[in-house]
């Protein structure tokens, strides 16, 4: 662990805390219709609704709103499965690459229509220009959008005084697209630009190798790309290698920056959720649970990278020096080094994006374990554009509900009364996705079928399976890598845990808005516990912590934790 | 053929989806018995 280690460490966590206020301030007034950038927009977003027929000053109830979420992205789904297979038919072809098999397109389509972004597929050499542009990047601002408008639903529910509707789908999407999403995207891309990241509609380039061999170098349109997969949370490279193609992330400075995006809106939004319900201190609460938990688990990967294989001391010298980076250089890029590759690994799997800048099957058992976790979490730790935002709130309401219980008082937060109803739909959305993430790995463990794709055997074969079906239920996409998942029992088996992991979860939630707003805010009761406060803090980091090592201890003792303690013992995988 | 099947797959997806939806609706009004259990 070194001292320009700590120092990337701090210099992002500074920067992730400054961008809280300004960004959430300018997401929660985009909403409203209030940013200098909204009113500048008012005639594109009017010719919008005059297109699709939509009345914007028409509000809806949460069941219409889930109906048009739903149906939104299973026809983005559909669309996306189209031009996969049409695509030897469509122009921007130029590499000639012929249609996606059909159950891999389905797993691409809802992989990226879920904001999952789990790839199957090599980008460079499955899909054209076209089937890149206007499928996979436009389902990446779309699935972001619906993500970020299904938490300000749920802010809107904890909110407004009394109200029977939770908002129009329709506009919320088209602000969220319109005024935070392409802007900052376009910044995005033109500092990737600046960075070397290739923005471009050419063929591939044939080079000749120093050994006078013929190389074909993949290009493309990536910079707008790259900047999408990072905001959206989707995560899904351009390219097989992900961000660690020097295409798609060509510097350490490039690195930091796709770090800051992929964080961008699950920080922004405690900020915005603060101003919402009318109480900074609310955000900040929020947004410091879920820093202590990134804080842990990044430092225990940094940790763990840097102090490198217990297996191969004393022989090897493994130590940070000026001729070596140190540590467990194995998987990761020369530019990029240990710290940075821990903290990218960290970010990526703690928010919902799965980019990766390393190659997480290389990395110790501890800190697969912590990749893992963080995903299975629900992605609490700023999460995915408002998957994050939701996830931690559903989580609040469990822990004002045992709090309630231990005091003997109706549980309550920020004037809100919860109920039976609230806590039946957080649980229903809380245990979908263990249910995925549980269940599926334990049939592909054992069927002939999900055993044909590992490369590894023992605990590390069993972590490359439950890392797969955790990335797809928990929308992460990241992959394990070692496990060959490009099988139809893969592409249907991880397309269904997408699925599942995504739209049985937004219904729950969307339901909590509706009841709550239907009930009403109230004024906070005397005596209620304070949920600004360091105590509600740490009863929220207990409850996630409490409710996640219930339900993925066991799964995560089979996996990480046995090959740590037979690493320990000089036993490799 | 496998194309069909995929649209149907998605087509069931969609009429699952809006049951999901309404049986989350039915789910929140049914009347809350806790109590009287307790009791």
């Amino acid at each position: 662990m070194t001292t320009q280690g700590w120092a990337q460490l701090a210099i992002f966590g500074l920067l992730t805390t400054a961008m809280v206020r300004p960004l959430g301030g300018y997401i929660e007034r985009c909403l409203g219709g209030r940013s200098t950038m909204a009113r500048l927009g008012v005639p594109i977003e009017n010719a919008f609704y005059r297109l699709a027929g939509v009345n914007p000053a028409q509000e809806q109830g949460w069941t219409e709103y889930a109906i048009a979420l739903l149906i939104f992205n299973l026809v983005g789904i559909v669309a996306l499965y189209a031009v996969q297979r049409l695509q030897s038919y469509l122009p921007l072809n130029p590499q000639n690459l012929g249609a996606v098999a059909p159950d891999l397109a389905l797993n691409t389509a809802v992989s990226f229509a879920t904001n999952t972004s789990w790839q199957s597929y090599a980008g460079e050499t499955t899909l054209g220009y076209l089937v890149q542009m206007a499928g996979i990047t436009v389902q990446s601002f779309l699935s972001a959008a619906s993500g970020i408008a299904v938490a300000i639903t749920l802010v809107r529910g904890f909110a407004r005084r009394s109200a029977t509707t939770i908002g129009n789908f329709w506009v919320d999407m088209t602000r969220i697209t319109l005024y935070v999403l392409l802007p900052v995207c376009i910044i995005a891309a033109l500092f990737l630009i600046w960075q070397g990241v290739p923005q471009t509609v050419h063929p591939y380039v044939t080079a000749t190798t120093l050994e006078g061999q013929s190389q074909s170098i993949a290009l493309g349109p990536v910079a707008s790309q790259e900047a999408i997969k990072l905001l959206s949370g989707d995560g899904g490279g351009f390219f097989n290698a992900n961000s660690a193609h020097p295409f798609e992330n060509p510097t350490p400075l490039s690195g930091l920056l796709e770090m800051l995006l992929i964080f961008l809106i699950g920080v922004a939004l405690t900020g915005t959720f603060g101003r919402m319900v009318g109480d900074r201190r609310q955000g900040w609460a929020l947004y410091a649970a879920m820093a202590v938990m990134f804080l842990i688990g990044a430092v225990t990967v940094y940790r763990a990278e840097a102090v490198g294989n217990p297996a191969y001391l004393p022989a090897i010298d493994q130590s940070a020096g000026p001729r070596q980076a140190g540590g467990n250089m194995e998987g990761k890029e020369v530019r990029f080094g240990i710290a940075q590759s821990a903290l990218f690994a960290t970010v990526s799997t703690a928010s919902s994006d799965g980019a990766v800048d390393s190659m997480h099957d290389s990395f110790m058992p501890l800190s697969g374990l912590v990749l893992m976790a963080n995903m299975m979490l629900d992605e609490v730790i700023f999460g995915g554009p408002g998957s994050g935002l939701f996830g931690i709130l559903l989580f609040a309401i469990v822990a004002v509900f045992i709090a309630g219980l231990m005091v003997g008082r109706t549980p309550e937060y920020l004037g809100n009364k919860i109920e039976a109803n609230e806590v039946k739909m957080a649980m229903l959305a809380l245990l979908i996705v263990p249910a995925f993430i549980l269940g599926l790995p334990a049939i592909a463990a054992v069927l002939p079928a999900g055993l044909a794709g590992l490369n590894n055997a023992g605990p590390h074969g069993f972590s490359e399976i439950l890392y797969a079906y955790t990335s797809g239920a928990a929308t992460n996409g990241s992959a394990f890598a070692g496990l060959n998942a490009s099988s139809t029992f893969y592409n249907l088996t991880l397309a269904l845990a997408m699925f599942a992991g995504r739209f049985l979860v937004v219904v729950p939630v969307l339901c909590i808005s509706g009841t709550l707003i239907a009930k009403g805010r109230v004024q906070p009761a005397v005596g209620a516990m304070p949920t600004h406060g360091p105590l509600f803090v740490a009863l929220l980091v207990g409850t996630v912590a409490i409710v996640g090592g219930l339900m993925f201890f066991p799964a995560l003792a089979l996996g990480p934790v046995a090959e740590q303690l037979a690493m320990r013992a000089g036993l490799t995988y | 053929m496998f194309d069909l099947l995929m649209l149907a797959l998605l087509g069931a997806a969609i009429f699952g989806a809006i049951g999901y939806v309404h049986a989350c609706e039915r789910l929140i009004s049914r009347p809350d018995r806790s109590d009287e259990r307790s009791a």
